[in-house]
């Protein structure tokens, strides 16, 4: 692959990487937190709703640091970021529709909701690696 | 992008539901391209540009382009 | 070329509609047969299973119903739509997080994997709506 010698391009991939560190480090964080907090201390049902939220906070940042990130880029690597989404959004939703079925009649083991947003970011990296593929 | 969609069809008569036929698209879009809103594909450009015999330049501009001409 | 004055709108609007009518029919007899049956028979892992994922096949059905009437879409409609499944999927993204979170320390009651599909099918809907709004 040849590497990629615009500057602004550089730029806005590093600031975008910088941006997601510090938004999963406060992700791990307020997960970690929330999940130690609720564990050991007998917390009222309004103290673990809210630690229950706290990651949604982080998850915003990194929502943010993406679209920051989308407006860097040009538009065809726009294309490809969105057509990589659109079959992480089919995938998933089949994908969750079909376990769902499995487990409440199948005696499948329950998956909690939570995994549905980073199965979605999953299947998104490799989709978009993919795409990229195509273009070579 | 700016575009002179609005005046050319006016010229010819053609509503925007005459110029999404000759396009094959949807009345909606004509007008989302019209008003800017939308810029459309090098191929469905060049297909709005024989629709109306011209070359695409005197139909679409560049905002930057417009401008420094006025 | 369509002599029709929303080309590429009303006649493949009224096929999805009839596509997504037959299958929705099948869709249920499935749900509902296959409920029944693993109810009732009690069969094997196996076969619960393979009847657990029955329905899937008219919810694909559906699905491609739904890329059949994308792709009869003219580029500016193929675009509303993807924006609007992007927010969908945003929107489901970020609410299975929140009640998953939800579930698993505030004592929220589980919901299955299920209904995400559902889910993101009216958020979807919604969406277009709210899209098409803004290129009035």
């Amino acid at each position: 692959m040849p590497r990629e010698t615009n500057p602004k391009i550089i730029s806005n991939g590093r600031r975008y990487m910088g941006n997601m560190a510090v938004a999963g480090v406060l992700y791990s964080a307020a997960v970690f937190g929330g999940a130690f907090a609720i564990r050991n201390e007998a917390l009222p049902q309004w103290a673990a709703i809210l630690a229950a939220l706290a990651p949604l906070l982080p998850a915003l940042l990194m929502l943010r640091a993406y679209a920051i990130f989308l407006n860097g880029i040009d538009e065809f690597q726009r294309r490809i970021q969105t057509d990589a989404m659109l079959i992480a959004a089919g995938v998933v939703g089949f994908g969750s529709f079909a376990y769902g079925f499995l487990e409440e009649w199948a005696g499948f083991p329950h998956l909690p909701l939570i995994w549905v947003f980073p199965a979605l970011i999953g299947i998104w990296g490799l989709a978009a690696c993919v795409l990229r593929l195509r273009y070579k | 992008m700016r575009n002179r969609l609005k005046v050319l069809r006016a010229e010819r008569n053609w509503s925007q539901a005459d110029l999404a036929d000759k396009l094959d698209v949807s009345r909606q879009s004509v007008n989302a391209i019209e008003t800017g809103k939308y810029d459309p594909s090098l191929p469905l450009a060049f297909k709005i540009a024989a629709v109306f015999s011209l070359p695409i330049e005197q139909i679409f501009s560049a905002d930057e382009v417009a401008q420094a001409a006025e | 070329m369509s002599n029709c004055s929303e080309s590429a709108g009303k006649p493949a609007a009224a096929r999805l509609f009839r596509d997504m009518f037959g299958a929705g029919m099948i869709y249920l007899t499935a749900v509902l047969g296959a409920g029944l049956a693993i109810k009732g028979f009690a069969p094997p892992q196996w076969l619960a299973a393979l009847l657990a994922v029955a329905p899937i096949a008219p919810a694909l059905l559906m699905l491609a119903a739904q890329l059949r009437y994308m792709r009869a879409l003219d580029e500016f409609q193929r675009g509303v739509q993807s924006e609007a499944v992007l927010i969908a999927a945003a929107v489901i993204a970020f609410g299975t997080l929140a009640y998953g979170q939800l579930e698993d320390m505030a004592g929220f009651p589980d919901l299955s994997m299920m209904w995400v599909f559902p889910a993101f099918c009216v958020v979807w809907s919604a969406a277009t709506l709210f899209v098409r709004l803004r290129y009035k």
